[in-house]
């Protein structure tokens, strides 16, 4: 379907690199010789782009190597355009992390980790629901949604090819108890993610309770007063 | 919405910054009887520079192969529809 270009990095080195041999063989003291430089690496930059092209390939190979998580029935339909990118792709993304998170919890036994991912599960899918709501947020999830949810999976998958083995060992049970108390911090940290969300409208409600207080008060219906009335 | 850089980026930038910050000294170094103040603040503005995208490569958090959010994220791919 889609094209991925991997950017080849090589001629941007090429400009460092002519730089610095122009600095060893050339002369770079005056304007000229900078601005002379300056072209010799911009020269430099597309020959290497000539010699070391980008590399592209289909995205639909690389899914087919990569099996989808079959769970998510069905959010894992073609999500409806929203008409903003940014949250169609948070879409995408939401549907491949709750459907991820369903079939580890499938594949996972444990009861306590199995009630722990369907916390994480239902919490996301609120975070994620709160800032399709207000795009405005985006910004606010930005570092769970490159980080935090990617390397909670990556725990999660961690857990169940070590639960699957079935052997009880050092590593693995070390491993696995590392991960089931770092799903506690995970939990509360999720939560707490999906509470900040809210952080502005909590307040806004309080400066609003407290503008009506007032207006009772001067009104002189607020308060005790409102029992004698 | 601004463009995360990936780690990958930040040691794209620190190497080519490293590399700048190498041209000024040697360009400093080979002026050396006459030293002028234009070449030094060169040179210290692109080892700050550099110095600043090591740091900022060394603080960034790794790259997720195994479940990637985005993957115009990593390293220096780019999606083209």
């Amino acid at each position: 379907m889609s094209y991925v270009k991997k950017r080849s990095v090589l001629p941007i080195y090429f400009i460092g690199g002519t730089w610095l041999v122009w600095a060893l063989l050339a002369p770079l003291y005056r304007p000229t010789h900078y601005i002379m430089a300056a072209l010799a690496s911009f020269i430099a930059y597309h020959v290497g782009k000539m010699l070391f092209p980008d590399r592209g390939y289909e995205l639909q190979e690389e899914a087919a190597a990569k099996p989808e998580p079959q769970a998510a029935p069905k959010r894992e339909e073609k999500p409806k355009s929203t008409g903003n990118a940014e949250i169609d792709a948070l879409l995408v993304e939401r549907d491949r992390a709750v459907g991820e998170m369903r079939r580890l919890n499938d594949s996972i036994k444990d009861v306590k980790i199995s009630a722990q991912i369907s916390h994480l599960e239902t919490t996301t899918g609120k975070i994620i629901d709160a800032v399709v709501e207000k795009p405005a947020k985006l910004p606010q999830i930005r570092k769970f949604m490159n980080y935090y949810l990617p390397t909670t999976l990556k725990l999660l998958n961690a857990y169940d090819r070590m639960d699957s083995t079935g052997v009880s060992g050092t590593n693995i049970d070390g491993t696995k108890g590392k991960i089931e108390e770092m799903l506690d911090t995970v939990c509360v940290a999720f939560s707490r993610q999906l509470d900040a969300l809210y952080g502005e409208e909590a307040l806004d409600i309080s400066a609003d309770i407290k503008v009506m207080e007032q207006m009772l008060q001067q009104e002189g219906i607020g308060g005790m007063t409102l029992g004698g009335l | 919405m601004k463009k995360k850089i990936p780690k990958k980026g930040y040691r794209v930038l620190a190497i080519v910054w490293a590399l700048a910050a190498a041209s000024m000294a040697v360009a400093v170094v080979r002026r050396l009887p006459e030293l002028n103040i234009a070449h030094l603040a060169l040179l210290a503005a692109s080892a700050v520079a550099a110095r600043s995208f090591w740091k900022t490569y060394r603080r960034t958090p790794e790259d997720f192969p195994e479940y990637a959010p985005n993957s115009n994220h990593d390293s220096e791919e780019n999606d083209n529809e």
